[in-house]
Order: C-alpha cells, then structure tokens, then sequence
C-alpha cells in the first residue's frame, strides 16, 4: 500500500485547509463567547475555568450547566452518525455510570453534538439515551454548539466532498466538570480503559 | 497521541483468544474474533471490528468488506491528530506474511451504511472479506454495545 500515508496526509491537510476555520472557527484559546447566543461568560485564552453554555435537550426545553451545581458532569462531543469513537466513548461512558453504583447519582453525563445539520436535539437526546437512560444529548445551532466547544478547548469540523459526503473530525477528549463548576480535568479520550478512567476522575472530585 | 495499531496488536491478540465469535478458515487467511457495535436509536449504521490472519508466506492484500443488509461497507482508519479524531477511508490493506491485522475501536474498522434493520446486542451478521485473488473469506460476526 505505498500510497496510503500519502493519503492519509492529503486528507488531514485538506480537513484543515477546508473544514477548520470556515465551518467552524472553535479553536483553543480563540476567546470569549460574547454575542453568541445560548453562552455567557469568557473563555479567556484556552478553555474556560468555568465553562458555561445553555443548549438545547430534546425532551424539554434548554440544558443550563450552571444548573448542574453540586454534581459531576462529564461532557462529551461527538456526532451520531459516528461509526466508531462516539459510540465507543459512549458505552465506556455508560460503564462508568455503573462502576460508579450509588455515587452516580451525584454526576451527569452530557453528550454534546457536533453535527447540528443532522442532529437535532431529539434525535441527540434518544441517541445518548440509548446508552444509558441518564444520560442528557444536546444540540442547538452551530453558532452556539461552537461556543460551547471553546468553552472546553475542543474542537470540531465537518467538510464535504464534491458527492457531498461528509467526513466530521472531533476533539475525542472527555471533559470533567467539577461539583463547583470548574472544568476540572480534561481527558485526552474515553476509549482505552475509558470506563475506569471517567469513574475514577469522577470519584476523585466528588471526594469519594 | 495514542498508537492505535501497536494496542491493537496487543488486543487483537487476546480478543483472538477469547472472542466466542465465530472463525472462518480460508486457505490463506482466516478472521477471529469479529463483531459489530449495536446502536442506539434505531441508528443505522454501525461498525465492524476483526482480526485478520495472514496465514500464508507471502503479504496478502484486503480490498474489501460486505455483510448481508448493509447497503455499503467501506475500510476506514480512525486517525487520532493531537487530540482530534478523523475516520480516513482507504481502497486496501496489506497484510504481512504471517501476520494479522486488527480492527478495533479507534483504529481500523469497516464501517456500515445503510443498514436494513438496527443491529441489536445479541444478534449476528455475515459478512465477507474479499482478501487477495482468493474466494471471499465470511464470516459471522456477533452484534454487541
């Protein structure tokens, strides 16, 4: 196969020639969020001590992180039309809420879209449902799903070819928010040993 | 970065020895240990996860991947960039005299589109490799989360 990283390396350049800054200009440290609806507060350079966004839930209305006080919540981007690293994220997820038995009630798992085109907030919300029934799935507009992006540092682009295919890249991390609503830690993905690792940082900032 | 093909090695190895799914022989390449993810939400598309043997002296090359009720099945490799995750499609893979090849989650994978009917935990799927000039390698894969 003397061709494959050739192409390899022709796709990832033109992802970021073509996808990464017109579809979607979430990049780490691009600053705050002021004038774009369903976010507030200030990024700063790199992600927000204290992320904030407001998207919308399929089954009622708007998902407020500033309403998940006193909890845990692990965040996740991803798209549901993901063969591969969602849905496996999703699943350690799910084991991890397990692992966690009585604690998990004190955390939120938060799936969080990042293909409004496809994904409206109820077809989001049954998708993170069908991996745990606990689990909340967000969508909203592109505008305020990029906010909600920077907020954390991920980062995200969908590029098309001339068949009109999509290909979506993502930031694979999970995203830990502590009970007092700081972004507490970041990790790299949820897939190898996914499930002990999100149930042990989880523990860890519950005090448990 | 992660290295998703060196802890796939290590993976398949014991995904090989354990898996219950079933393993087709061919006279040149066999598959262990194959199944395919089951979606939520009526989802229907999915991927494809196995281990392929090279049990032959010489390379062996993978060109492509069916199962029954899939309108389309292509090769892919999730590529993990700084962080950023990207499915790369690929027309075919070589794979070493004597070696194998492993497909699991966040590395290479035949991703399915277009499915008849949702996969669902429990269920099978067959499905064949079309692998060097070779009769079609098929298999069974078992459906699971």
């Amino acid at each position: 196969m003397p061709d494959r990283g050739l192409t390899i390396a022709l796709l990832s350049v033109l992802a970021c020639t073509s996808g990464c800054a017109p579809r979607d200009a979430a990049q780490p440290g691009a600053g705050g969020s002021a004038g774009t609806a369903g976010v507030s507060g200030s990024a700063g350079s790199g992600p927000a001590a204290v992320p904030e966004f407001r998207l919308a839930r399929g089954d009622s209305g708007t998902f407020d992180l500033r309403n998940e006080r006193g909890k845990v919540v692990v965040v996740f981007f991803g798209y549901t039309s993901c063969p591969d690293v969602c849905p496996t994220t999703l699943v350690n997820m799910a084991d991890a809420h397990r692992r966690l038995g009585t604690l998990g009630s004190r955390v939120q798992f938060v799936f969080v879209t990042v293909d409004p085109d496809r994904d409206t907030p109820g077809r989001t919300m049954a998708y993170a449902r069908g991996f745990d029934s606990t689990f909340v799935g967000l969508s909203g507009d592109s505008a305020s799903l990029a906010a909600a992006r920077r907020q954390f540092g991920a980062q995200a682009w969908i590029t098309r070819d001339k068949t009109g295919a999509e290909s979506v890249a993502h930031s694979s991390a999970v995203y830990i928010v502590a009970p007092d609503g700081r972004l507490a830690r970041t990790l790299p993905d949820g897939m190898e040993d996914g499930a002990r690792t999100v149930a042990d940082a989880v523990k860890e900032e519950l005090g448990a | 970065m992660r290295r998703p093909l060196a802890r796939g090695l290590v993976a398949g190895l014991l995904a090989a020895v354990v898996a219950g799914a079933a393993a087709a022989q061919a006279p040149g390449a066999s598959v262990q240990g194959a199944w395919a993810r089951a979606q939520p939400n009526r989802m229907l598309m999915s991927a494809l996860y196995f281990v392929l043997i090279n049990r032959t002296h010489a390379p062996v090359t993978l060109h492509r991947v069916s199962c029954e009720g899939v309108r389309m099945a292509t090769l892919h490799e999730t590529v993990d960039s700084a962080g950023i995750m990207q499915m790369v499609p690929f027309d075919s893979l070589v794979v070493p005299a004597d070696g194998r090849l492993v497909f699991q989650p966040g590395g290479y994978h035949a991703m399915l589109m277009g499915l008849s009917a949702p996969l669902k935990p429990g269920g099978r799927l067959a499905c064949a490799l079309v692998v060097g000039a070779s009769r079609p390698v098929h298999f069974t894969a078992q459906v699971r989360r």
